[in-house]
């Protein structure tokens, strides 16, 4: 997405330079929310400000629900034919695959030594989640407020130090 | 009113759906199919079939997917407006908070939190995914799997992790061969 987004503003448009993009695409990934969506808000605030922001939030989300919906339409009357639902199960299985490979790079990263810190929190939110059935939004919130806490330590120390 | 609760569970997964595509994905499972039971297990593998082969953001996508199901197409206008909603106000408020101070380290000490945590909410997602592809609702036990998708599945993963191929193309590849295999298991019959 983001070499696309490059190609269409910095090089064609020249609405905004490389490094204004990158700024944009990290205060974007640190929004909740999709990481698109998020970016081209940001790039309507910055050409245009609040309407702006608008247009880019209609614009980017305008596709994908038009898509969707004529998808859902098809989705809902061949979905009770053999074949079909036969193509469903193998495609089910296409992405069991690919979630599981995204898992894993995902968490790959936290193998590397400076990162360790991070692996405790990793596989209690899995035992809460799995065995316990704990609801999503609070075990999210609770190590939001870890990461927080963890930052404010740090700080401390630094000054400390 | 279907609306409000379309708009309110679709705030609640935009609000939390930090870090990346598949963050979203543990959320929309709790809201749709554990809280409000808008989807089956089988249908929200469909909509991650759906989104993975289309393009968009899979929470937009998701949004539509569920909108559509639940209340027609101004279900999905409300269900994506609702996923949008705190994002936007979210980014706003962080724009003017880089454009003050020039970062954003507390926010940042916040997801380094909680990413590790999003990883395995995705996990735990991705293995109701697979029980749904091995057992498809059936009783999980041994002998139930359906040994075509475990097979399938297993091929998918190999080839993937070694030729790190196509993401869409490997998924409707598997897609063709279920096809063949409900034709040759009809004529086996």
């Amino acid at each position: 997405m983001l070499p696309m987004m490059r190609e269409r503003f910095v090089e064609k448009l020249h609405w905004i330079n490389e490094d204004e993009l990158a700024e944009l695409t990290a205060i974007g990934q640190s929004s909740p929310g999709a990481m698109v969506v998020n970016t081209n808000v940001l790039m309507g605030y910055r050409l245009l400000g609040f309407w702006g922001a608008v247009c880019a939030l209609l614009g980017t989300a305008l596709p994908p629900l038009v898509i969707l919906s004529v998808v859902f339409c098809f989705y809902d009357a061949i979905r009770g034919n053999s074949y079909v639902s036969a193509g469903f199960r193998g495609m089910r299985a296409g992405v069991s695959a690919v979630i599981a490979d995204t898992v894993i790079d995902m968490a790959a990263p936290y193998l590397k030594r400076e990162k360790m810190l991070y692996i405790p929190i990793m596989v209690l939110a899995f035992v809460f989640a799995w065995f316990f059935d704990v609801n999503v939004a609070v075990i999210i919130i609770s190590c939001g407020a870890l990461g927080a806490i963890f930052g404010i330590l740090r700080d401390r120390r630094r000054r400390s130090s | 009113m279907i609306y409000l609760r379309l708009f309110i569970s679709f705030c609640i997964i935009g609000v939390l759906a930090f870090g990346g595509g598949y963050a979203a994905l543990p959320l929309i499972q709790e809201q749709c199919i554990e809280i409000n039971q808008w989807l089956s297990m089988s249908e929200f593998s469909d909509l991650l079939t759906i989104s993975q082969i289309t393009p968009g953001p899979i929470a937009i996508n998701s949004a539509t997917f569920v909108g559509m199901k639940v209340a027609g197409i101004p279900g999905a206008i409300v269900a994506s407006l609702g996923f949008m909603f705190p994002p936007f106000i979210i980014v706003t408020l962080l724009f003017l908070v880089f454009k003050k101070y020039g970062h954003l380290t507390f926010i940042q000490d916040i997801i380094n939190g909680l990413k590790p945590a999003v990883v395995a909410l995705v996990a735990v997602a991705a293995l109701g995914v697979l029980t749904e592809t091995l057992w498809d609702g059936a009783e999980v036990t041994v002998a139930s799997i359906d040994m075509f998708s475990a097979v399938l599945a297993l091929a998918a993963f190999i080839i993937i992790r070694k030729w790190k191929t196509n993401i869409i193309t490997t998924i409707l590849a598997c897609g063709v061969l279920g096809v063949l295999w409900e034709f040759v298991s009809a004529f086996l019959v």
